[in-house]
């Protein structure tokens, strides 16, 4: 599953204002992909690592949402969290004038379609929290 | 780098002496002695030791006799909100608790290191950490402290104190030596009596002053154990223990925008006694993302479900990655707060748990800022979250937290009440 996900990563075709993007998995490893130095692939550990927390304490406050967009004044991170626990994170500058959000979900479609882990999803599944 | 800024300050706390041993000489030598390592085996002695020296980070073992790791988390969180906290377990805990250590300012939650890699790959963890120190954003934690908490935070770190407490019909105090509570007044009643009824208050003033001696000492034993008396009465006695000295905003004819089970102020704080705003004036000062138009809200009690399909639609390009909508469904708003950076509710519809969004935006703010460093983001504006069928934005500046929960609903003739 990870081999299918870092392969997708690698091929996948630049988005216009993509600045960096990632995956994170389950067992808190990550893979990084930068095109801007303002993005370094440290701080993008870091930043993805954020990204689980709050996925995380969501689901605690009853909202377990799936996918998460933080806006900043100069880039948006665009999140996905699928249901194995696998999570794409995707900076982008929505300023640029080819901006185009139908080519971001056609990619998220993407990640959302590869290859699960099926014990993952067993894992993830038992340890939620009780719903109201 | 100067010395001062190489230098940290570590405190480990952990019941287990053998291990805070351990963690002294091994991040001593890992550190080249620019960590110097405090420990506490108690959380009493974490609190006196965080009085007298501020540290730059603390370590804290999940499970820990009297007060649990969270439980000491929560307290420390209050009174240290931009102090950085690392959770060490030696078991993996649930996911919910591990939600709940970083929902209430734990930066980290990790595995107590059992071999020389893992005690490196700590170090490693903790010196990337503490290079980060947190600014100050969005506190409402520090505004958030109830009477129980002041009295454990001050009992903890064995201060000597007393605490006043105010509302519109009492006044009352509680004289606190060393840590030991030793004398309660409120009203003509003393002792125990007045001590419960203090604790069974649901709102009022508070403001702590240095410990002058009491005429007399009406209360003995441990703070624990008169803690746990009064939350046993409030229990059994209910409404009736707080009967005498409770009073309402309404009995004035003030607004009441929200209905908090404990609404206290502290009265030393510079912005003073807390004020509420109507819910109109609060919502027009930040309107929420989405062009929602709010401004006809009525009061909390009457206010139907809000449509914005009823209203105005959202602009698309407002709202990112919205889940396919169906046309024969309108988004319905069914929760909003605001609330001031000090966490005070300025305004609340329908909301169920308003602590816990105040808790949320405390944690948006630090993860924002921790997930910016070292990127060119800019300032942070808002998190909008999408589920199924829920939606939620939540806005925080160091000025406000703002947030507005909705859910789509399907478009019947006869479902326009909401549920």
């Amino acid at each position: 599953m990870k081999e299918a996900i870092k392969e997708w990563l690698m091929r996948m075709p630049p988005l216009p204002g993509l600045l960096a993007c990632g995956v994170r998995f389950n067992d808190q490893t990550a893979l990084c992909r930068s095109y801007s130095r303002d993005f370094p692939v440290v701080a993008l550990e870091q930043a993805w690592r954020c990204v689980a927390d709050t996925f995380r304490v969501l689901r605690v406050h009853r909202l377990p949402g799936s996918r998460l967009c933080w806006v900043y004044a100069r880039a948006r991170l665009f999140c996905v969290r699928r249901e194995d626990g696998t999570i794409l994170s995707l900076f982008v500058c929505v300023e640029r004038a080819d901006w185009d959000v139908s080519r971001l979900e056609g990619l998220i479609a993407d990640f959302e379609a590869l290859p699960t882990a099926p014990a993952l999803i067993k894992q993830d599944i038992a340890s939620r929290p009780p719903t109201a | 780098m100067t010395t001062a800024e190489s230098h940290r300050k570590v405190l480990f706390v952990d019941d287990d002496k053998g291990f805070l041993e351990t963690m002294r000489r091994i991040m001593d030598t890992l550190s080249h002695g620019s960590w110097e390592i405090v420990t506490a085996e108690t959380t009493a002695e974490a609190f006196a030791t965080l009085h007298e020296h501020p540290v730059h980070l603390v370590v804290i073992d999940v499970q820990m006799p009297v007060m649990d790791g969270l439980q000491f988390l929560t307290l420390l969180n209050r009174r240290h909100p931009n102090l950085q906290k690392v959770i060490l377990t030696g078991y993996e805990g649930t996911e919910a608790y591990r939600a709940a250590c970083l929902s209430n300012g734990a930066e980290l939650f990790l595995e107590k290191p059992k071999t020389s890699a893992t005690h490196e790959t700590l170090f490693a963890t903790l010196n990337e950490l503490i290079k980060w120190q947190p600014e100050e954003g969005f506190r409402g934690v520090l505004r958030r402290v109830g009477l129980q908490d002041v009295l454990q935070m001050e009992c903890l770190s064995r201060n000597s104190s007393v605490l006043e407490v105010k509302t519109r019909r009492a006044e009352g105090r509680i004289f606190m030596r060393e840590g030991q509570i030793v004398h309660a007044l409120l009203g003509d009643r003393k002792g125990e009596a007045a001590f419960n009824q203090m604790l069974a208050l649901r709102g009022g003033e508070f403001v702590l002053r240095p410990f002058t001696e009491p005429t007399e000492h009406t209360l003995e034993g441990s703070w624990e154990f008169l803690l746990m008396e009064a939350a046993r009465m409030r229990d059994e006695m209910g409404e009736a223990l707080e009967e005498i000295p409770e009073a309402t905003g309404q009995e004035d004819g003030q607004p009441t925008g929200e209905t908090a089970a404990s609404d206290w102020v502290r009265r030393d704080s510079p912005d003073g006694p807390r004020t509420l705003s109507g819910p109109e004036e609060a919502l027009l000062a930040v309107q929420p993302p989405g062009k929602v138009s709010l401004a006809g809200a009525e009061p909390a009690d009457v206010v139907p479900p809000y449509a914005v399909g009823e209203v105005e639609a959202p602009p698309p390009a407002e709202v990112s990655m919205p889940p396919p909508e169906v046309p024969s469904r309108r988004r319905v708003i069914e929760e909003v707060l605001v609330c001031s950076a000090q966490g005070e509710v300025l305004c609340e519809w329908q909301c169920r748990n308003s602590d816990l969004w105040v808790n949320f935006f405390e944690f948006l703010s630090q993860k924002s800022r921790r997930l910016a460093q070292g990127l060119v983001l800019g300032e942070f504006d808002r998190l909008e979250v999408a589920g199924l069928e829920t939606r939620l934005v939540a806005l925080v500046s160091p000025q406000r937290g703002v947030l507005v929960r909705s859910r789509l609903e399907a478009m019947h003739p006869t479902s326009e009440a909401a549920p």
